[in-house]
């Protein structure tokens, strides 16, 4: 374990020193110039080139005029009709054919000429079946069929060729590079949920969430992300004790204030190397990104909102922190990955009660040529005395439209699990206990894309799932919602949700929420 | 006696290099029956790789002239010329396929896309650079005539009779119509109604204008049909009377219609809203819309057009529809790096042959099993496919 603790800083070390040295000095910024002030010079001499050619291409014209002569006059050299001198004519000919060729192959690439488009709006005079005229027909009529003509203004593109410097061309091409570097992204996700039938008191909450994303782009085939989440509201999970998670989107019981909070949810860069095959991401990294992925359930924002169909409860994966991922995609459908986070996310202690986890991950066609992907990943929980555990996450396609998806974990039990001790409703997260909670979770599911003809990119799905607790008990949850799909960058999604006897407080009550989930992403 | 003898061995090393290299060269420029082999432009290495149907195997290479880049390549029916447009160095290469005699021709602008005449005398291509038409005699190797008066000509069509050459414009919301005997611009149609391009934002869209990649004909060649990408509309244009005789709403941003072999079906990608939209071409309205990917680039049907190919090279993939139920068969998903450009259908409609840019292969798919099988180091970036009596199309 130390031995990983120690490879991890290092990585850690090597990977932000990369963003270090990515940065433009004052010196190279000097070279940069000097450099730009050489090519300047060529561009000039390229010029004088063409100028060269054009001349050139002047003096094959007049040539060939001379040799294959005026009209009526035949070249002096050339007036009679002897084999040898038909040969020599043939010959001179295809030289010069091939000297103008490469005259204006010359041309072609010596010219620094850079393509303008500018869209214009122009007036023309469309009529009803369609033919399109610069100018108004005799007495406002179709010259084609008579029929009435009408003014409309439409827009062209028109193309320009113009000549522009290398230097000019460079200066372009990094202040669009720089512009393409940072990349601002906003997703805001709001959510009304309403208890329909508890033994607790029905009533709704309301709970929303902002996130703020900056991709940046320092290097090639690296990216550095950052993701600023803003959260309002707890949701039903406040008040109703459930593993499953009623809202997975709330964040419930990081705070118990209710209060609106901001946090810095990932900043990670990450890198590709072996020809893009391996990718390694370093930083304050969210592991349920990388591992037990699912194509169904696997985003609370867009997909289910039970925290259960989210990703496998089994899973126990620490709060966001410093961390590392490396993936190999051998590009035959297999992938490894192995992750490392440090169970503590304060960062006071980064190497202690290190979680580690690894998968294998296999893409396939084997069911009727549909396409399925399948995982599986084993973990150890160092913030959990070394608990171990395992899991797999499939989804496969049926169809185009219809895709199945199954989970599964389990882990190693020792002892008890943390519970409602004192009978509040609320569980109580016992963190000197080093037990995991959850001995075995599973979820089946489906999801079936644009069920209506209409409505191409809608979808609706379900999901029913359960998981045993440490201490006997168990708890189910199933949620049915549809999605509209209103347009790329807004949705609307009603849902409703069941937790049967939710084990969090021991009864055998069935809690049932129906809820709309709103979000926007742009 | 140790030099002579590494003397000797050198000697026989170089001489044997040279004989291999030579019939090596010799081999390479072996004879082919120009119907029983896929064309392959591949635009990085400036040459138009040939693969042999029966042995799916790379025979030739036929170069076009350094940095080219050839974008599309068509044979003429009789298999007599190939002819690849040159759009970096502004040409088209007139290439016998029986002499192996490379004539370039020079155009306008960036040439790209072109059509022959069914007479198989003329190629009409479209300078994108410059907005014009070149016409050029195939047989003496000289541009003809350039037309002026296009915006982006994207997409050639020459009608059945030979009498009429539609083009479309990408820059623009328009069909120019070019009249074969007095070689101008003798029409242009207008292509997306009134109401909806009203709607469409174009005040905003400044930067850019998503108009018609290519006229689709009927196999009679009676009506063509014309989407345009910034109205979501196709336009069915009687070629008789060159009006627009119906518009059809689509999805958003199509990107072009695919005729099916039969002429009974239009599929029309949509790259807005990732569907595929099925148009009847009797009755002119939509009677399917599919979800698909990201990236449309083309449509091939197989097995007589019972089945559908749509290609998307933004997911690396290859949606199946079956056109006699209606309904969607399956996603083929291949690895990331399988960037696909165009594909062909050959005359038989039972293989398809689809170029895969970043990988420099060309996939081959069987349209029964949809299995599929790789051809490695076609040339670098393959592009366009080509099949002398195949379903060709470029982008």
């Amino acid at each position: 374990m130390k031995f990983a603790s120690r490879l991890l800083c290092l990585i850690l070390t090597l990977v932000f020193s990369n963003s270090a040295f990515a940065e433009v000095t004052e010196e190279m910024y000097r070279a940069l110039v000097e450099r730009l002030q050489s090519v300047e010079e060529s561009v000039k001499g390229v010029n004088n080139y063409f100028v060269k050619v054009d001349n050139m291409e002047s003096d094959f014209a007049g040539l060939r005029t001379k040799i294959e002569g005026t009209e009526g006059t035949k070249p002096v050299s050339y007036n009679n009709n002897s084999s040898n001198n038909s040969n020599y004519d043939k010959k001179v000919n295809d030289r010069l054919k091939m000297l103008e060729d490469n005259v204006f192959e010359l041309k072609d690439r010596a010219t620094l000429m850079d393509m303008t488009d500018e869209i214009r709006r122009v007036k023309e005079f469309v009529c009803p079946n369609g033919h399109v005229f610069p100018d108004q027909g005799t007495k406002k009529k179709c010259p084609i069929d008579g029929l009435k003509q009408k003014s409309r203004n439409r827009y062209k593109l028109y193309k320009f060729a113009r000549r522009e410097s290398i230097s000019e061309r460079i200066g372009a091409a990094i202040e669009e590079e720089f512009e393409r570097r940072i990349v601002l992204g906003a997703s805001g996700t709001g959510i009304y949920q309403q208890i329909v039938s508890s033994d607790k008191k029905e009533r709704g909450f309301t709970q929303g969430s902002f996130d703020l994303l900056f991709i940046s782009k320092p290097l090639l085939y690296t990216t550095f992300f950052i993701d600023l989440e803003a959260i309002g509201g707890n949701g039903p999970d406040e008040i109703i004790g459930s593993f499953s998670g009623i809202n997975d989107d709330s964040g419930s019981f990081q705070d118990d204030d209710g209060i609106d909070r901001l946090s810095v949810r990932e900043v990670w860069l990450q890198t590709h190397l072996l020809n893009e095959r391996l990718m390694i991401v370093g930083g304050k990294i969210d592991l349920t990104n990388y591992f037990d992925s699912n194509t169904v359930a696997n985003d609370e924002t867009t997909q289910f909102i039970t925290s259960a169909f989210v990703n496998n409860p089994t899973m126990e994966v620490p709060e966001n922190g410093p961390g590392i991922v490396a993936f190999f995609d051998t590009r035959r459908g297999l992938t490894l990955g192995l992750g490392l986070q440090s169970a503590d996310n304060s960062g006071f202690n980064i190497t202690d009660h290190i979680y580690a986890i690894a998968e294998i991950g296999y893409r396939s066609h084997f069911f009727f040529g549909q396409e399925g992907n399948y995982r599986i990943w084993g973990r150890m929980n160092g913030g959990r005395d070394d608990n171990r555990g395992f899991g797999i996450s499939m989804d496969q396609n049926l169809s185009t439209r219809l895709t199945l998806f199954a989970r599964y974990g389990a882990n190693e039990e020792n002892g008890t699990s943390n519970r409602d001790k004192d009978g509040d409703g609320v569980i109580d997260i016992d963190l000197g206990d080093n037990d995991t909670d959850i001995a075995s979770a599973w979820s089946v599911g489906m999801r079936l894309r644009s069920p209506f003809f209409s409505r191409v990119n809608d979808e609706v799905a379900f999901a029913f799932g359960s998981l045993d607790l440490v201490g006997g008990d168990d708890e189910s949850a199933a949620e049915i919602y549809y999605k509209f799909h209103i347009n790329d960058h807004f949705a609307i999604t009603p849902n409703y949700q069941a937790i049967f006897d939710t084990a969090g407080v021991g009864d055998e009550d069935t809690v049932s929420v129906i809820g709309i989930r709103t979000q926007l992403e742009f | 006696m140790l030099k002579r003898l590494s003397s000797l061995i050198l000697g026989v090393v170089i001489a044997g290099s040279f004989i291999t290299g030579t019939i090596n060269a010799a081999e390479n420029q072996k004879s082919f029956d120009p119907k029983s082999v896929v064309f392959v432009t591949n635009r990085d290495s400036s040459d138009i790789a040939v693969i042999d149907m029966n042995t799916e195997t790379v025979i030739d290479r036929i170069a076009c002239g350094d940095f080219s880049n050839p974008h599309m390549a068509v044979a003429t029916n009789d298999g007599k010329y190939l002819l690849a447009t040159g759009t970096n160095s502004n040409f088209v290469a007139i290439i016998d396929l029986k002499t192996r005699e490379i004539n370039k021709v020079r155009l306008g602008l960036m040439p790209e896309h072109f059509d022959i005449s069914p007479d198989n005398k003329y190629a009409y291509i479209g300078n994108m650079g410059n907005g014009e038409m070149s016409v050029v005699d195939i047989e003496n190797k000289i541009e003809v005539n350039r037309i002026a008066g296009f915006f982006e000509p994207h997409g050639p069509v020459c009608l059945p009779g030979g009498d009429k050459v539609y083009v479309s414009n990408m820059g623009a919301h328009e069909i120019s119509v070019i009249d074969v005997k007095n070689p101008q611009v003798a029409k242009r149609i207008e292509v997306g109604s009134a109401f909806m391009m009203a709607m469409v934002d174009m005040p905003g869209k400044l930067s850019e204008i998503i108009g018609i990649a290519n006229p689709t004909l009927t196999p009679d060649g009676r009506y063509a049909y014309a989407a345009d990408g910034d109205s979501n509309q196709v336009a069915v244009i009687d070629t008789e009377t060159d009006s627009v005789i119906k518009t059809i709403p689509v999805g958003d941003e199509p990107w072009r219609a695919y005729a099916s072999p039969d002429g009974t079906k239009m599929l029309v990608p949509n790259n807005g809203d990732q569907t595929v939209s099925v148009i009847d071409t009797k009755k002119n309205k939509v009677i399917a819309t599919f979800p698909a990917g990201e990236d449309m680039t083309g449509v091939n049907f197989v097995n007589g057009g019972k089945k559908a190919y749509v290609i998307s090279r933004g997911e690396s993939a290859i949606y199946v529809i079956d056109l006699v139920k209606m309904k969607e068969q399956k996603r083929i998903k291949f690895n990331q790096d399988m960037v696909f450009e165009t594909a062909s259908t050959t005359a038989d409609g039972k293989k398809v042959y689809l170029a895969a840019s970043q990988a420099n292969s060309v996939v081959v798919i069987d349209g029964n099993t949809d299995k599929y099988a790789m051809i490695r180091d076609v040339g670098l970036s393959p592009w366009a496919v080509t099949i002398i009596g195949g379903a060709n199309y470029c982008h």
